[in-house]
């Protein structure tokens, strides 16, 4: 190593130590008082970029994120909520381990049904999206007619509910930030349905046993499939 | 049992107790970055965009996407670099939304506000060089100094090769050296 080359060195990383600079330094002073005048430099220059940061700003930023997660309430919340706690009791309480995927969306799904608030009308594309936030997914483009949306735990994990409307049919789609190997078909005396794989981990499609005929849960989940994408930053 | 509407209650979203501890450990792991992060990528922010409240700004509007996205952070220890990452792109979208240019930073508001960190003449003088210095330099030299990035980590960060790294390096303690180097001259001759 030459002068020149300890100098380029220095100059682009004066924390590196190679034994060939180390060998050259000892070997030359000028380089080494060039080296000393580096760290100088850098000492001042680190002193020059350590700018004060404001005064309580990381509780601004945790306030700001509260203000930004916690919009007013609407009034008709307080009771909503009081006939919520009641059936999550009810859920919570029935709760049983060690359920297959299909499973625990069947449990899930017969629990909810009781829900008052399923039909709570057009669902904007906003809340679908801030929905889909949760479990790490995002819009690719319109899911169409969206009357339901909510974030849920499945398994300790939280998922992603939705109700869609296409043409007359309707359906329950949940995404669920689990990989799975291979399409899951299931059946019980309420719901037929289809897990597939996703982007996002996978994607449940469900409808009703009560349906004139029986869908193309492939085709459906195609489709729903496509609209949604694993979230980018 | 408790129940408390998670985000936006218009959503009609109801939760559990079990959501809730979920919840709170999300709310618990964010505050610990907030904590830990919030002044290296408020320094960060600042030597970027050049004046305080666009820093502010920058990191607000970074930590805003990070809880969105704070599941997708598999790892706490790539969690600077996460974040750092977000910031970076943050501010390449705000620039391209205001066509912001560091020239139009007034010097005057510059040497106001360095004044008020460090009264010494050389660091002065240095705060008003690293903001002369163009952002290429600048940014890569905030990263290895301020944070101890090697050439290596913001090689990648950048996506440039090493080398090109290693010059912005190098040209940017080049042009701070002949800066110090004026400025002590001077002060000789005023002696
Ligand atoms: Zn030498
Ligand atoms: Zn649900």
């Amino acid at each position: 190593m030459n002068c020149l080359e300890f100098r380029q060195l220095k100059l682009s990383d004066p924390d590196c130590i190679s034994e060939e600079a180390s060998l050259h330094q000892s070997g030359c002073p000028e380089c080494a008082r060039f080296e000393r005048e580096i760290h100088e430099l850098d000492a001042s220059v680190h002193m020059a970029l350590t700018v004060a940061v404001p005064e309580g700003f990381a509780a601004k930023v945790l306030l700001n994120q509260s203000l930004q997660a916690h919009p007013r309430r609407p009034k008709r919340w307080y009771w909503m909520s009081m006939a919520a706690s009641f059936f999550f009791a009810v859920v919570l309480f029935q709760w049983s381990p060690a359920e297959t995927l299909d499973e625990e969306i069947i449990t899930h799904l017969d629990h909810e049904a009781h829900q008052v608030h399923g039909n709570s009308g057009d669902i904007s594309e906003d809340e679908v999206r801030n929905v889909l936030f949760a479990v790490g997914g995002d819009i690719d483009h319109s899911l169409g007619s969206v009357t339901y949306a909510s974030i849920c735990l499945i398994d300790d994990m939280l998922v992603a509910h939705f109700v869609v409307k296409d043409g007359k049919e309707t359906y329950t789609l949940i995404v669920i930030p689990q990989e799975i190997d291979e399409n899951m078909p299931f059946q019980t005396r309420h719901w037929r349905g289809l897990i597939v794989p996703h982007p996002t981990g996978s994607l449940a499609v469900i409808a009703s046993t009560q349906t004139e005929s029986i869908p193309d849960f492939l085709q459906v989940a195609k489709r729903y499939g496509a609209s949604i994408k694993r979230a980018t930053i | 049992m408790v129940v408390r509407p998670l985000k936006e209650p218009s959503w009609n979203i109801l939760v559990s107790d079990k959501v809730l501890d979920v919840m709170a450990n999300k709310q618990a792991r964010y505050e610990n970055l907030v904590n830990a992060y919030s002044p290296w990528l408020y320094r960060y922010a600042y030597w970027l965009s050049g004046e305080k409240s666009a820093a502010e700004d920058l990191v607000q509007e970074t930590f805003l996407r990070a809880w969105r996205f704070l599941d997708s952070l598999k790892d706490e220890a790539s969690a600077k670099s996460w974040l750092t990452t977000i910031l970076r792109r943050e501010n390449a979208r705000k620039y391209e939304r205001k066509q912001f240019q560091y020239s139009d930073v007034d010097m005057d508001s510059i040497s106001s506000e360095t004044k008020e960190f460090d009264a010494r003449p050389e660091v002065s003088a240095l705060r008003i060089a690293l903001k002369n210095l163009p952002g290429k330099y600048r940014e890569p030299l905030v990263l290895q100094v301020l944070e101890g990035y090697s050439l290596k980590e913001i090689a990648d960060m950048f996506d440039l090769p090493r080398n090109t790294v290693a010059t912005r390096l190098h040209r940017a303690r080049q042009k701070l050296r002949s800066v110090l180097q004026d400025d002590t001259a001077e002060n000789r001759q005023r002696r």
